[in-house]
């Protein structure tokens, strides 16, 4: 899932366990995916069963996921895997990472140093911790540079640069040894991206991303949406990242505000007024902290079909979006989307988006004629 | 005679469109179907347009729009390639300017467009269902033996209200059946048809949306008399169907590539009618390069290929040459 590798590159390293290079996601691995799943289960669901499925194929043994008692059945998701692959025949240990802050106390912490202790040969606590950390850090700096990428590639002079440097930026951070370096090859990696040469007079407009975690992570299962957006002179912020979704709730994220800061905007609209379907109340406060505070022309929010939490949130958008009169589109990605019909709705939102601009416009130099005439 | 070109090649129509230079009225119109083979389509097209005028027009600028616009735009090296919304909104903001909502049913998509002072400002487009556009009304007419002509005057006669749902095509035609075991006229299905595909539609596009008078309705069902009254029955608003109701994207598309033509002051670079003997061919083939397994679809021109596209990694985004080396670059 998108960065989610580089997080767990450099825990591979310090924890010394062998880290098998994620088979990349393709047509096969979702048909794969969706054969063995229910079929009423999410997307995400399929893409990472069928890529499971690739990386025991490849020889891995051990299979890592997280759990956790998040807002939807995603908790329940490794149990499945495990009955699912095993039902396959394929051999493996299933360890599943559950959070450590479930409100059991000291069972909780333990359990969660057990499912580290048991991935490598480092057992101790204290430098679990630390490699933990470290690895956290790195993905964070990581995701930063990746938010970077979302809106320079939209104004890039020569195409293809940004990615080269972003490739760069990705190898030098991954590679640090320790949390020095990384912080010094964070700074570089900066530079490496602010670098790149770049055309202001290009950017056609702003749009803010919101949804489910997976979709909007996961190139191969947004069919590319944030590239195919700068490619065509839109720049995207994204409302998570994957150390913002990994990561404990107060941490300092990526995307700005964290999931309680985003609850209390979105109890603040007129739309819910407690705290509703985990990441569905959390979607409308990242949507209303795009809008009033990065100043987004549009709001897109992506989802897989059957998703419960962000079919809910999608209401609240839509009010949220209404009321500050920005235009709000929304794609349901199953398994079988096809690229051409979602390209023309693409489409059509950057043609929204600039007619409300070329309105903007017109309507500045009206009011400056009227203060002419005035004078 | 000067005018604008303008190209709609959707799922089951083909319609192309000119509009006069200066007074913007359409002279030429031409709508047939698409039948599977866009290519031919607008060949044919473009004959059938060349026909009305016997003495010769000149094009001044073409653009296409419609699910083949990249194919159409290619084989008469359009002006502007531009989406079906955009065509659409423009087309009604000619027709009717004070326009605020705009409800456009085609072959195989349904479109709810909202306006403010003739721009486009909001849209939606059906997602996951088909159900309730025009190649579903086309087969259940089929299947009841009726042509899609009459059965625009069947629902019209229609006299007791008949429930049907609308939610699915296969939950839609099963009821339909069951209806008629159950005694019901057929003029009472028909237009319980029209209007659980007008409640399909607004369901699903419609909500959380105000739809605001005046409303337009327009694209190939727009000709049924049953849907329209089915649509002004359900919304309580009067619905205007505008004139070239069926050719709305053609002419949409037409008025945009005059305004490209005239913002950027270039001179066309449309081909002329010369495609129309030329021996287009599209080809799909599978590129074994990786496990992607993209498809690939291509514009050719006898054994050249023009233009390539559908791949994920860009390999094939400017390559051109001979149909047997893109091949090869396949099995590479």
């Amino acid at each position: 899932m998108g960065t989610l590798y580089w997080l767990l590159y450099p825990l591979s390293k310090r924890l010394k366990f062998e880290l098998q290079e994620q088979p990349k996601i393709t047509q096969k691995t979702v048909k794969k995916g969706s054969l063995h799943a229910e079929e009423g289960m999410c997307l995400p669901f399929k893409y990472v069963l069928g890529n499971f499925m690739d990386a025991l194929e490849k020889g891995a043994n051990i299979v890592l996921f997280a759990g956790g008692i998040g807002p939807c059945r995603f908790g329940y998701y490794s149990p499945l895997f495990e009955a699912t692959l095993k039902d396959l025949g394929y051999l493996f240990r299933l360890i599943s990472i559950e959070p450590w802050f479930t409100g059991r106390g000291f069972i909780d912490k333990y359990r969660f140093w057990r499912s580290f202790a048991k991935l490598g040969r480092v057992k101790n606590p204290i430098r679990i911790a630390w490699a933990i950390w470290e690895s956290f850090y790195i993905a964070q700096c990581i995701d930063e540079i990746t938010s970077m990428l979302n809106y320079t590639r939209a104004i890039e002079v020569k195409k293809g640069s940004t990615n080269r440097a972003y490739r760069k930026a990705l190898d030098l951070l991954a590679n640090s040894k320790h949390y020095w370096q990384a912080k010094r090859n964070f700074e570089t990696a900066k530079e490496m991206m602010a670098a790149i040469k770049t055309d202001a007079s290009k950017l056609k407009g702003v749009v803010g991303i919101v949804g489910e975690f997976y979709v909007v992570l996961e190139p191969s299962a947004n069919m590319r949406i944030i590239e195919w957006l700068n490619d065509h002179g839109i720049a995207v912020i994204c409302s998570i990242f994957v150390t913002d979704w990994v990561g404990p709730d107060t941490s300092p994220k990526v995307a700005h505000i964290n999931k309680i800061k985003a609850h209390e905007l979105a109890k603040k609209e007129d739309t819910f007024h407690r705290w509703c379907g985990g990441d569905c109340t959390a979607n409308v406060g990242h949507a209303v902290y795009l809008m009033d505070h990065l100043n987004v022309d549009a709001i897109i929010q992506l989802l897989p079909f059957t998703c419960m939490p962000d079919t809910m949130a999608t209401v609240g958008l839509m009010a949220v979006t209404e009321k500050r009169d920005i235009p709000f589109a929304r794609y349901i990605y199953d398994e079988h989307s096809a690229l051409a019909g979602l390209e023309t709705r693409w489409e059509g939102l950057i043609d929204t988006i600039e007619m409300k601009r070329l309105d903007k416009e017109l309507h500045e130099i009206a009011q400056r004629e009227a203060v002419r005439s005035k004078v | 005679m000067r005018g604008y070109l303008g190209i709609d090649v959707g799922s089951v129509s083909t319609d192309l469109a000119v509009i006069d230079e200066k007074t913007d009225k359409v002279v030429g119109l031409v709508y047939i179907r698409t039948k599977g083979q866009p290519v031919v389509a607008v060949q044919e097209g473009l004959k059938e347009l060349l026909a009305q005028f016997p003495n010769g027009i000149e094009i001044i600028g073409a653009g296409t729009t419609g699910s083949a616009r990249n194919i159409a735009g290619l084989m008469i090296n359009a002006d502007l390639i531009k989406n079906e919304i955009t065509a659409h909104a423009k087309a009604t903001a000619f027709f009717h300017p004070k326009t605020r909502t705009v409800f456009e049913i085609g072959g195989q998509d349904s479109k709810l467009i909202l306006l403010e002072n003739g721009r486009l400002k909001d849209f939606a487009m059906n997602t996951v269902c088909a159900a309730g556009t025009g190649s579903f009304l086309d087969q259940q007419a089929g299947r009841l033996g009726i042509t899609i002509e009459e059965f625009s005057n069947e629902a019209l006669k229609s006299e007791v209200k008949c429930r049907i749902s609308g939610r699915c095509a296969v939950f839609a035609e099963s009821d339909m059946i069951h209806k008629a075991n159950a005694g019901y006229r057929r003029p009472d299905i028909v237009y319980g048809l029209c209007e659980a595909l007008v409640r399909n539609f607004l369901n699903n596009l419609a909500k959380g949306k105000e739809l605001k008078s005046p409303i337009v309705f327009q694209g190939g069902v727009a000709a049924n008399a049953g849907m329209v009254k089915a649509f002004g029955e359900t919304v309580g608003i009067e619905i205007i169907v505008p004139e070239y109701h069926h050719c709305m994207g053609a002419i949409g598309s037409s008025l945009l590539a005059k305004l490209h033509i005239q913002r950027t002051g270039l001179q066309t670079t449309f081909s002329g009618f010369d495609s129309i003997n030329l021996d287009f061919s599209s080809r799909s083939f599978n590129c074994d390069g990786c496990e992607n397994e993209c498809e690939i679809s291509t514009l050719m021109r006898d054994d050249e290929v023009l233009a390539c596209k559908g791949s994920i990694c860009k390999k094939y985004d400017n390559v051109t040459g001979h149909i047997d080396e893109v091949l090869q670059l396949a099995n590479a």
